[in-house]
């Protein structure tokens, strides 16, 4: 077996003749040979893993033979012409089955065919069945038909070069995205047209600057530092920087490059995201304007709302001094709806900065029970209020069934959840706050005894604004917020708030906190 | 602490510190001494060393924390708790606020009815 056999065979597949049709500039050679030296048998053998096969054949009809059988397997072992004068005296060939068998030879002389990285991809041969003697003219005869043949394969090899190149060459010239091959220090050698399209400098202008030179000077010092990285054979992906423009103005680049430390060299593409950059740069602005706007708005708002819901809260208390029922009505609506805008306000501030991500959590692992029982203790006036009984099921080994949690935000969750449940239930009903263990994770509850979620409003339960229908706002106020912050908030707690519901039975929403530093039940 | 007796209120809105007066004065019972800006601030705590200083973080001229470190800097106020009040109550605006010595923050729009409590609870 050849010592370079992989790259052998990469080369014997890359000349794409294998299996394919004859064609006459190498059946020409077989008949010359054939003639020239009186022999039956002229054939180009191509040798691939387990054959040989006959590209060209003279007096053979079999279009190959196996490998292991092969004279050519041996042929192509040595850059020298292989002659075998007699096969039967030949200690290789005597017990071979094309010796002793169809097409019985006994002479064969082949020289080896090299492919252009001169690979030996199989032979020139000739073949009788009859021993003969072969000169050295004869051998430089054969070495020189083999030269043919060699340029009949290599002729194909250089117009797919050809091909190849031009085809290279006007990439080089269409392409949208400005191509380069540069130096790792930056300079370039080969650019393509798209970088005088874009930045307007002649190619010639191009070739004398360098990367690094046609950064923006606030981007410079970060481009070196990249071409440096690259330079240690580090690629550089995503890579954005500013360049000049022959008339003054600059683009955004972005660069996407695959280093070769050995040659020293960089393939990179740089593309033109100005516009993307320009259009990032305006959402930004839009976004830090609508968060600048609803955190003023907010203030502003707040501000008189302190005074409004201060002064209601003052003559509610009676600092006042007693007032006439019909006053007090009144007063104790105004107060109402001033506490019902504060949710609003603190609703929407809430939303916004978890849509913004502006939301930043606390995470902490936390024993949930008696923060079950604290939102539970703070809710028994509204509850009262409503008629209704609250009851706190603990299920697990609390103390020690803890969760990474926000506490003032599962705080809100739970608040949402139970004001809900509250307002929704029938009179003298109960309310269920529940903490019980699913599959390693802790499982917060609230059952209430409601009338169920209608089945046209749950797939919008938790959407922003949702309420089952107009008149339900007047009946039950809220902001139509909650649900949908609350399911943010516990997403970002790593849950998920989920609901199961029947008409006329009531309403369960629960989820799962993965449980931190899980203690064992105690063993009875 | 010894029981509180004065509070001082600074707030440029005219119309919570009238609020805020009836809070601490009815509902808390403490005698209340107001000022409408940071400078006036400064000047009222020297003269009338009060037990608490309620301080608006939002205030033209001079804000709220800029305020706070003056009083510090006031031998007469140097140990004197202040209480914050904001109506941009977020974690990293209060953690800032107790990061400077702030006893508390306060969130606006405060219940006039239960803010004496609120005060009594962040200074005992």
């Amino acid at each position: 077996m050849p010592a370079d056999e992989p790259q052998r065979l990469r080369a014997v597949r890359s000349l794409c003749l294998l299996d394919t049709p004859a064609q006459e500039r190498f059946d020409r050679i077989v008949r010359a040979a054939s003639h020239l030296f009186r022999v039956p048998i002229a054939l180009v053998t191509l040798v691939d893993e387990d054959r040989q096969w006959f590209k060209a054949r003279q007096g053979l009809a079999a279009p190959q033979t196996p490998r292991d059988v092969s004279f050519c397997g041996h042929a192509i072992l040595s850059p020298a012409s292989l002659v075998v004068p007699n096969a039967l005296h030949d200690p290789r060939f005597h017990d071979n089955p094309l010796v002793l068998g169809a097409p019985f030879i006994r002479f064969y002389a082949g020289h080896p065919l090299r492919a252009s990285d001169g690979s030996r991809v199989g032979t020139l041969c000739l073949i009788d069945t009859q021993p003969r003697d072969f000169s050295d003219a004869d051998r430089a005869a054969l070495a020189d038909l083999a030269g043919w043949v060699e340029l009949e394969l290599n002729a194909l090899d250089e117009r797919e070069a050809r091909t190849a190149l031009a085809q290279q060459e006007r990439f080089f010239e269409v392409s949208v995205d400005m191509l380069c091959i540069a130096a790792t220090d930056g300079t370039f050698l080969r650019l393509s047209k798209a970088w005088s399209r874009t930045l307007g400098f002649t190619e010639a202008e191009l070739y004398s600057t360098s990367v690094v030179n046609l950064a923006l000077e606030e981007d410079r010092a970060a481009t070196a530092r990249h071409l440096a990285r690259a330079a240690e054979g580090a690629s550089l992906l995503h890579f954005e920087h500013r360049a000049r423009c022959h008339d003054g103005s600059w683009r955004w680049l972005q660069w996407n490059a695959v280093p070769d430390p050995q040659m020293g060299l960089l393939y990179a593409v740089a593309r033109d995201v100005t516009q993307a950059r320009l259009l990032e740069d305006e959402r930004q602005r839009v976004e830090r304007m609508k968060n600048e706007f609803i955190s003023t708005v907010s203030h502003e708002l707040r501000t008189p709302l302190t005074s409004i819901r201060g002064s209601l809260g003052l003559l509610c208390g009676g600092i006042a001094g007693p007032l006439a029922p019909s006053v007090e009505q009144m007063v104790t609506i105004a107060h109402r709806n001033s506490e019902r805008l504060l949710r609003l306000i603190n609703d929407i501030l809430d939303l916004e900065k978890m849509e913004s991500g502006g939301l930043e959590l606390c995470l902490a692992s936390t024993d949930i029970a008696p923060l079950l029982a604290q939102a539970l203790q703070a809710h028994q006036g509204y509850a009262a209020e409503y008629g209704v009984h609250l009851e706190l099921e603990v299920a697990v080994d609390a103390p020690h069934a803890r969760a990474r949690v926000d506490e003032d935000r599962l705080g809100q969750v739970l608040a949402n959840l139970l004001s809900n449940a509250i307002k929704f239930s029938p009179q003298g009903e109960r309310v269920l706050l529940c903490l019980t263990r699913e599959a390693g994770a802790l499982r917060v509850e609230v059952a209430d005894r409601g009338p169920g979620i209608p089945e046209a409003f749950q797939d919008r339960v938790f959407q922003k604004f949702a309420q089952a229908d107009a008149s339900d706002t007047r009946k039950r106020p809220g902001t139509g917020l909650g649900l949908s912050i609350a399911h943010g908030l516990v997403a970002r707690m790593g849950g998920t708030l989920r609901f199961t519901t029947r008409a006329g039975e009531g309403t369960r929403f629960f989820f799962d906190l993965p449980e931190c530093d899980p203690t064992p039940a105690p063993s009875s | 602490m010894a029981t509180i007796q004065k509070v001082l209120l600074v707030d440029d809105e005219d119309d919570i510190r009238t609020i805020g007066q009836l809070s601490l004065s009815r509902v808390g019972g403490w005698k209340t001494v107001l000022a409408s800006s940071g400078a006036e601030a400064l000047e009222k705590a020297g003269a009338e060393a009060p037990d608490v200083i309620l301080l608006d973080v939002m205030m033209p001229g001079m804000d709220g924390p800029t305020t706070f470190g003056r009083l510090r800097a006031q031998p007469a106020t140097a140990n004197t708790p202040i209480i914050f009040m904001t109506a941009k109550i977020q974690k990293q605006e209060v953690a800032r606020y107790l990061e400077l010595g702030a006893v508390g923050v306060i969130g606006k729009p405060f219940d006039p009815m239960t803010l004496p409590q609120e005060i009594r609870r962040l200074v005992p």
